[in-house]
């Protein structure tokens, strides 16, 4: 009761004028949670969608990426250096991960997911011993706030925004505007026809992994500023993500928007309203419901 | 009791006499045998997991206080041997782990976990098994077993003194946000108690699960509040992610972050987003006594890696000494007499003196401390002393 009696109350005072900002504020708050999200969930999505491997291992590429901003920053070049080496980095590590493993297991969906979790291991144990248990600090790219007509807003976290739209446009450009697209959606409907019309399949294999490493590693580096700097960092990020996968429609890149959306938003909105822990819970809750009544997700076909 | 104690340093010389002479003393009475076996503690740490970056650096403190008491000839002239687990920060592996130190390995004394779980978790197993086991982490208080004892600092110890100077130093309304679970929550229960207490306020009061990603919510709820302490209770990553994200919303400016939560390992993790916070712990590596000098010098000369010591880790340390003086006092790990031994003894640890009282805990020092480089090096505002345990117990 004292939980509704408080919400009800959190819920008028939002709605009142005087706290237009506070909601504003709210708003970009979950943007730019729903930004990191689909940043993250675009690479597992493609993954899965083009080449049917459950990379359960995305959570450390995205970890990955947030290393090598510490490793710039050791280096003596600034986190931008470390923003702009990331996805390259992890991309290309990404690159040597299907070559030296995914190769071997195209057809086999469930030993996919063996290895990867193992590769997971590896990879933080590898960060162990490289960086150290410990959590890391990197200094702030771009500390201060946007001001506009009286509000203000930490100006890294728009950037971070404008970023991920930008990563967007790219996907959508490479996916339906492009040749390697064109062969990356053929393969998606039907290998064997794609490969019988003389597209080298292993080919786009490597790249859609490489691509959808790179954007995990990207977000890494980006998120940097934002969160606990740690081996064991990759797994908060990954649950949501593969959430956010399932919710959208497996295999849609349209899928990721809406269900980064529904659940960086929601959580953002009701954790301001109820408590943290039960926002969580509800927004599992909500999932599961539209799960329930769109099997194949929000925009499943 | 002196006579005893002769006729046991006789018996060890014999059981020396034995070995000298290359005589094995397989068929001797066994207290003959007991005197030349080493003791045995068991070390039980997550390696792995998500506290394994607390757990690596209490092993390595335990190794460091096992060392120092080998050189001096061990416990009663018996050698003190480790056997080192690994709880992967799984309270179920935690249970299999202290059960197998006890059943196969048959130690004398367990020390080790870190979190609230994972210490009943051990202790449930300890007590049955009628063995002792210390814990060597801050906590929430009240748990009181047979056998357990502990070491690291309870609400009393942290919140008591650090309140009062708090509403002197820093404001009288204060902002509680903690990580969902039962230390938070029974040390909030203080916080709140010494502000109202004291005419101050408390604006708001909110939990968190674990592995939250986004604390901007809080952060932008604290900011409509304008409260000016922030007391933060939020543990381990959660703790880092928060006060990154308060920081780059600017609020350090005019709010100021107090908490027990935060030791030199949160801080370093936070950087230039950490200067500023202070914290109340029983130990900090900073403390300016020739003892601390030669515990930290002694510690990284033995592990040159290790850059910080957090009370944690101090805490362990204790817990090994305090263990071989409780040991050495009731001579054999003997579940009735080495309980017994616990209290009463004292131990001047690299924190200060520090004492075991009669309700299990230790009497812990009470110090506030500045983090005031990017590095998580903690400058000490003001140290209070030796504040005794105050226990209820209620699990």
């Amino acid at each position: 009761m004292a939980e509704a009696a408080r919400c009800l109350r959190r819920a008028t005072r939002t709605t009142s004028v005087l706290e237009l900002g506070s909601l504003l504020t709210q708003f970009l708050n979950g943007a730019t949670l729903v930004s990191v999200l689909i940043l993250i969930s675009i690479g597992l999505a493609i993954i899965f969608g083009v080449m049917g491997v459950i990379n359960l291992a995305h959570g450390e590429f995205f970890i990955l990426g947030a290393y090598t901003v510490i490793a710039a920053d050791a280096l003596g070049l600034s986190a931008w250096w470390g923003i702009a080496l990331a996805p390259l980095v992890v991309g290309l590590f990404g690159a040597l991960v299907e070559v030296g493993l995914i190769r071997f297991l195209y057809k086999r969906p469930l030993e996919t997911l063996l290895a990867t979790w193992g590769l997971s291991i590896v990879i933080r144990q590898l960060v162990r011993i490289v960086f150290g248990v410990g959590y890391r600090a990197s200094p702030h790219p771009l500390l201060g706030d946007l001001k506009v007509f009286g509000f203000t807003y930490p100006i890294y976290r728009v950037f971070l925004m404008a970023v991920c739209l930008a990563v967007i446009v790219i996907t959508f450009y490479v996916f339906y505007r492009t040749d390697f697209g064109l062969k990356i959606r053929a393969i998606t409907q039907d290998v064997e026809m794609a490969a019988a019309l003389a597209i080298n399949t292993s080919r786009v294999y490597l790249g859609t992994f490489a691509f959808g490493s790179a954007l995990a590693g990207l977000a890494g580096a980006l998120m940097t500023p934002e969160i606990t700097i740690s081996p064991e960092a990759g797994v908060n990020f990954l649950a949501r993500s593969f959430f956010v996968v399932i919710l959208g429609g497996i295999g849609q890149l349209a899928g990721v928007l809406g269900g980064a959306l529904v659940v960086g938003e929601l959580e953002t909105f009701l954790s301001y309203l109820i408590s943290a822990t039960t926002a969580q819970a509800a927004v599992l809750l909500i999932a599961i419901v539209i799960i329930r009544f769109r099997p194949r997700g929000l925009f499943g076909g | 009791m002196a006579d005893t104690m002769t006729r046991r340093e006789a018996l060890k010389r014999v059981g020396y006499g034995i070995g000298a002479a290359g005589v094995s003393t397989f068929g001797h009475p066994a207290v003959l045998r007991a005197a030349t076996q080493p003791m045995k503690m068991g070390m039980l740490v997550s390696l792995t997991g998500v506290h394994a970056i607390f757990g690596e650096t209490m092993l390595h403190c335990a190794q460091f206080a096992q060392k120092e008491i080998n050189d001096r000839g061990g416990i009663e002239g018996r050698k003190l041997e480790f056997l080192i687990e690994d709880d992967e920060t799984d309270p179920k592996v935690g249970i299999e782990k202290a059960r197998k130190l006890i059943k196969r390995d048959q130690v004398d004394v367990i020390v080790g976990s870190i979190s609230s779980a994972m210490r009943n978790a051990v202790g449930s197993v300890t007590t049955k098994e009628k063995k002792v086991y210390v814990y060597p982490t801050y906590y929430e208080g009240g748990y009181c077993h047979d056998g357990v004892f502990v070491t690291g600092a309870i609400p009393n110890q942290q919140v008591e003194r650090f309140v009062p100077w708090i509403m002197e130093n820093a404001g009288k309304t204060f902002y509680i946000a903690g990580s969902d679970y039962i230390w938070p929550k029974e040390t909030s229960k203080v916080v709140r108690a010494l502000v109202e207490k004291r005419g101050g306020s408390i604006l708001g009061e909110e939990y968190f699960p674990w592995n939250t990603p986004d604390f901007s919510s809080l952060v932008n709820r604290i900011a409509s509040a304008k409260p000016a302490v922030m007391y933060s209770l939020l543990i381990g990553s959660d703790s880092v992610t928060f006060l990154k994200q308060f920081h780059n919303f600017g609020l350090k400016k005019t709010t100021r972050i107090c908490t027990s939560g935060v030791a030199e390992k949160e801080a370093a993790g936070l950087g230039e987003a950490g200067i500023g916070i202070v914290s109340s712990q029983s130990y900090f590596m900073s403390i300016d006594t020739p003892r601390n000098k030669e515990f930290v010098e002694g510690f990284r000369r033995m592990f040159p890696n290790e850059k910080l010591v957090d009370s944690i880790s101090e805490g362990t340390y204790n817990a090994v000494h305090v263990a071989a003086l409780a040991l050495a006092k009731a001579g054999s790990g003997d579940w009735s007499k080495l309980t017994k031994a616990f209290p009463g003894v004292r131990y001047k640890a690299p924190q200060g003196d520090i004492s075991m009282a009669e309700n299990r805990h230790a009497a812990l020092n009470s110090i506030i401390a500045e983090a005031y480089n990017e590095k998580g090096e903690f400058r000490i505002i003001k140290n209070f002393g030796v504040t005794p345990p105050q226990v209820n117990c209620f699990q």
